[in-house]
C-alpha cells in the first residue's frame, strides 16, 4: 500500500524544512532506515529515514524547496501502485504536484457522521472540563485523537481554541468538525494579517528582501522567547588577566599543537564553578525546577548568517587539552551546518566571548532553559592599583546574565566571585 | 441457491474435493464408524471406503505426524481433531513438521495438508474443551489459518485449503454446525488470504471472525443502527494468516473508529495483533482507541450462565462501539 511521506520534525524547534537533496530517485527501491532525502532544520542539514520498505514511487516536494513538518513530500509504496489518491489527499502547500484539482474536496467540512452526539448533563460536563483544564496545564499538552489532529491542521485551525467533549477533555472529530462550522477560517485570516501590516512599511526602492533561513528563524523566536519569558539582572566583575594568560601560554609551551586559548580556560572554570554552585545548574522547566548535576557548558560559535551554541559535555571532568580539542571539532562541524540535536542541546551555562572584537563588556541573553550566560570582554592594559601602588595592569570584564526565577542576586554574585578567584589563580580551576 | 448446515457444507467440500482427487484421504478419531464426533463425514466412508476415510486410534501427535509425513510425499491429507483443544498434543508436528518442511528443504518439499475441527465454546463443556486456542498457529510463519463463519465461506474455504499447496489449519465452530445458510448450487472457491466486508458502514469498523461473526456482531449492529443510528461496516478477517490488512486500513481509515472481536482471550491475541497493525498503519485516521470485545480472561466456566457472561455478546460490542464513538457516558 502506497505511504505518503512528510517532513518530519527532526528537532523539537523544527517547524518546516527546506529539502536539500533527494537521496532516492523516482522508481528506485528503498529500505527501512534508508535514508531518503538530506533535509536543512532550524539548525543543522539532517537526513530524513525510510520507515517502510518500497519503492520511490513520487518525489512531492522540490529540491530547494521549504515546507512544513508534516507536509507531503514524496510517496513511497509498490512498484506501479496508483498514487494519484493520496496526492489528492491534501498535503505540502509548497509542494506544486500536490495542488490537483482533488486537493479541495478532502477538507472535513462536512461531516458524514448520521447520529448526534449526547449533549454531557451538566455535573458532567463541568468534571470534564475540569479534567480537560488539568490535563492541558501540565505542560501545555491538549489532548486529541490522532485524526483530529490531522483535521485541525488541514482545516489551519488551532487545537488549544477548542474544547474537547471527549474523555478527560479529548478532542475527537465532531469537535473539530463544530469548529469548521463555526467559522474555523478565522485562524487563516489571523495568520495573513500580520503579513498585510508588515507590507505598510515593506520593501522601498533600493531594499532588498533578505531570505529568512531556519537558523535565523530560531535564534529569533528563542532569543525574544527568553526576552519576555526570563527576568534576567546582570552582575559585573573585573578579572586580573595575567595569571591566566600565564596559565594559557605554559599549556601552550608544553602542548603547542593543541592551540589551547583563554576560552577553553574559560570554559573549564566556569564547568568546576558551576558544580560548586547548585542553583547555577537549576533550570525553569514548564513551571518545575530541574536540577542539572553535570558542568556542561554551552559556547557560543557565530558561523556565517548565523550563530550556534555546541554544548562540551560535562567539562568539569575534561582538561582544557580535551576542550580544546571537543571545540574546534564542534565548531567545524557547526560551520559545515553538520550539529546534531543532541550536540546543541543539555548545557547548564552558555559562554559568550567577544574579547577579540575588543568589545569592552557586554550583557548577554540568557540562552533558555539554562539559568545564565556569561559574556567576556577583551583583555585591556589598564592602570590598577596593587598593594596601594599604581601599576600597569592587564585586565578583562565577564558579566553574568541570570535567570531570576532561579538564580537570586547574592547566589549570582557568590558564584561570580569563585569564577573570578578561579580565573586569576587558574591553579584552583584543579580544586 | 440451497440452504444447508455448516456440517453439511463441510461434507459437501470434502466429497467433491476426495471425488475430484484420488491423493485426498480424511483421517482422525471417529470419522469413519461414527462419522466424525460431530457428522462432518457423515456417509463418506460409504463412498470412498476404509481406505481414504480412516479411524484413527486417540493418538493426536500420531496422526498429526502421519499426515504430515503423507503430504510430505504428494498426498494431500485431511486431518480431523475431534476438536483443537486436544490439537495441543500435536503442536510439535504442526509447528516443527508441518511448518518448516518447506522452508528448511529449500523449497524441495511442500506440505499440502489441512488439519481441520472444531474450537471455542460449545456450551457448558468445561475449561478445557472451550478454548478459542487459534492465535496459537496465527503466531507461526510457515501455517495458513483459516476460520469460517458461514455454511457459505466454510464450503468455499475447506476446498480452497484442501488444494494449497501447505498446511492449512482450518477451525471451525462447535455452535456453528447447525447454523443454516443459503450456498449456490454450482461448485464455487474462496481465496484464502481475503476478508470480506459482509456489511457496509460509514460510522465504525467492526473486525472480526468464526462465530462472532453472527452469534455477537450482527445482533449487535441491528441495535446498534436501529436505536443508535451508528452506521457500522462488518468485516470478515476469514483468514487469519496470512491477514488482509488492506482491507481493513481502507475501513478504518473511511469510519475512523474501530472495534476488533474475537471470542479468545485478550492477551497476545489474534485481536491485539490486528489493533496493533490498524492503530500503525491508520493512526492519523483513528478518533478514538481501537476497542476490544474478547472472552474474559479467566479460564471457561463450567456453568452455562457463567460460559454466557465470559464471551463476547451483542451487549457488549454494543458498548464498545458506543464508546469508540463517544456515546456511552
Amino acid at each position: 500500500m502506497a505511504q505518503k511521506i512528510e517532513l518530519l520534525q527532526l528537532s523539537p524547534t523544527m517547524e518546516e524544512g527546506t529539502i536539500v537533496k533527494w537521496l532516492k530517485k523516482e522508481g528506485e527501491k528503498v529500505s527501512a532506515g534508508d535514508a531518503l532525502a538530506e533535509i536543512e532544520t532550524d539548525k543543522a542539514v539532517m537526513e530524513q529515514e525510510a520507515f517502510d520498505d518500497g519503492t520511490m514511487l513520487k518525489i512531492v516536494a522540490e529540491e530547494g524547496s521549504a515546507v512544513k513538518v508534516g507536509s507531503l513530500i514524496a510517496v513511497v509504496g509498490e512498484k506501479g501502485e496508483d498514487v494519484s489518491s493520496l496526492m489528492n489527499g491534501g498535503g505540502a502547500s509548497s509542494a506544486p504536484a500536490a495542488k490537483d484539482e482533488g486537493a479541495v474536496e478532502k477538507p472535513t467540512g462536512t461531516p458524514k457522521v448520521n447520529f448526534k452526539p449526547e449533549p454531557p448533563s451538566g455535573d458532567e460536563a463541568t468534571a470534564s472540563l475540569k479534567t480537560m483544564e488539568a490535563s492541558r496545564g501540565e505542560g501545555g499538552r491538549v489532548l486529541a485523537s490522532p485524526l483530529a489532529r490531522k483535521m485541525a491542521e488541514d482545516a489551519g485551525l488551532n487545537l488549544s481554541d477548542m474544547t474537547g467533549s471527549g474523555p478527560h477533555g479529548r478532542i475527537v472529530k465532531r469537535d473539530v468538525e463544530s469548529a469548521i462550522e463555526s467559522g474555523g477560517a478565522a485562524a487563516p485570516v489571523a495568520e495573513g494579517a500580520p503579513q498585510a501590516a508588515a507590507l505598510t512599511v515593506g520593501p522601498q526602492e533600493g531594499d532588498e528582501e533578505v531570505p529568512l533561513s531556519g537558523m535565523r528563524k530560531t535564534i529569533a523566536r528563542r532569543l525574544v522567547q527568553s526576552r519576555q519569558d526570563v527576568p534576567s539582572f546582570t552582575l559585573t566583575v573585573e578579572v586580573d588577566a595575567e595569571p591566566l594568560q600565564k596559565g594559557v601560554a605554559r599549556v601552550r609551551e608544553a602542548y603547542p599543537e593543541e592551540k589551547v586559548t583563554v576560552t577553553h580556560f574559560i570554559i573549564k572554570a566556569m564547568a568546576s564553578t558551576v558544580m560548586r554552585h547548585e542553583w547555577l545548574r537549576t533550570q525553569w522547566v514548564d513551571g518545575k525546577m530541574v536540577r542539572r548535576n553535570h558542568g556542561s557548558i554551552s559556547c557560543a560559535v557565530a558561523i556565517e548568517d548565523g550563530l550556534l551554541t555546541p554544548v562540551i559535555r560535562n567539562a568539569h571532568g575534561k582538561g582544557v587539552v580535551q576542550i580544546a580539542r571537543e571545540l574546534r571539532e564542534l565548531a567545524g562541524l557547526a560551520r559545515e551546518r553538520k550539529l546534531g540535536e543532541q550536540d546543541l542541546t543539555g548545557g547548564v551555562q552558555t559562554l559568550s566571548n567577544l574579547g577579540m572584537y575588543g568589545i569592552d563588556q557586554f550583557d548577554a541573553i540568557i540562552n533558555p532553559p539554562e539559568a545564565s550566560i556569561l559574556a567576556v570582554g577583551a583583555v585591556a592594559e589598564k592602570p590598577v592599583v596593587k598593594n596601594g601602588e599604581l601599576v600597569a595592569g592587564k585586565v578583562f570584564n565577564i558579566s553574568l546574565s541570570c535567570d531570576h526565577r532561579v538564580v537570586d542576586g547574592a547566589v549570582g554574585a557568590a558564584y561570580l566571585k569563585d569564577l573570578k578567584t578561579a580565573l586569576e589563580d587558574p591553579l584552583l580551576i584543579l580544586v | 441457491m440451497a440452504e444447508v448446515t455448516y456440517r453439511d457444507a463441510l461434507n459437501q467440500a470434502l466429497a467433491e474435493e476426495m471425488e475430484r482427487d484420488d491423493q485426498i484421504f480424511l483421517m482422525g478419531e471417529e470419522v469413519a464408524l461414527y462419522s466424525g464426533a460431530y457428522k462432518v463425514s457423515q456417509g463418506l466412508l460409504q463412498k470412498f471406503g476404509e481406505k481414504r476415510i480412516i479411524d484413527a486410534p486417540i493418538t493426536e501427535a500420531g496422526f498429526v505426524g502421519l499426515g504430515v509425513g503423507a503430504a510430505h510425499v504428494g498426498m494431500k491429507p485431511v486431518i480431523e481433531v475431534m476438536t483443537f483443544n486436544f490439537a495441543i498434543l500435536a503442536l510439535d508436528q504442526i509447528i516443527n513438521n508441518a511448518a518448516k518442511l518447506r522452508y528448511m528443504s529449500g523449497g524441495q518439499y511442500t506440505v499440502p495438508i489441512v488439519i481441520r475441527g472444531p474450537a471455542g465454546a460449545g456450551g457448558s463443556l468445561g475449561a478445557q474443551h472451550s478454548q478459542s486456542l487459534e492465535q496459537q498457529y496465527v503466531h507461526i510463519p510457515g501455517v495458513k489459518v483459516v476460520m469460517p463463519g458461514t455454511p457459505h465461506d466454510a464450503k468455499g474455504l475447506l476446498k480452497s485449503a484442501i488444494r494449497d499447496p501447505d498446511p492449512v489449519i482450518f477451525i471451525e465452530s462447535e455452535k456453528l454446525y447447525n447454523v443454516k445458510g443459503e450456498i449456490p448450487e454450482e461448485e464455487y472457491l474462496l481465496p484464502i488470504g481475503k476478508a470480506e466486508v459482509k456489511k457496509a458502514g460509514e460510522d465504525v469498523t467492526i473486525i472480526t471472525w468464526s462465530r462472532m461473526l453472527t452469534s455477537a456482531v450482527l445482533p449487535a449492529v441491528e441495535k446498534l443502527e436501529a436505536e443508535e443510528g451508528i452506521s457500522c461496516e462488518v468485516i470478515d478477517v476469514m483468514t487469519l494468516r496470512p491477514l488482509d490488512i488492506e482491507t481493513l486500513i481502507n475501513s478504518v481509515r473511511k469510519t475512523n473508529r474501530c472495534v476488533v472481536v474475537e471470542e479468545s482471550w485478550p492477551q497476545s491475541s489474534v485481536g491485539s495483533w490486528i489493533s496493533h497493525e490498524v492503530q500503525k498503519r491508520a493512526f492519523d485516521y483513528l478518533d478514538a482507541p481501537i476497542g476490544h470485545v474478547h472472552q474474559e480472561d479467566v479460564p471457561m466456566p463450567y456453568a452455562f450462565n457463567l460460559e454466557e457472561a465470559t464471551l463476547p455478546s451483542p451487549a457488549k460490542v454494543v458498548e464498545a462501539v458506543k464508546s469508540a464513538c463517544y456515546l456511552n457516558r
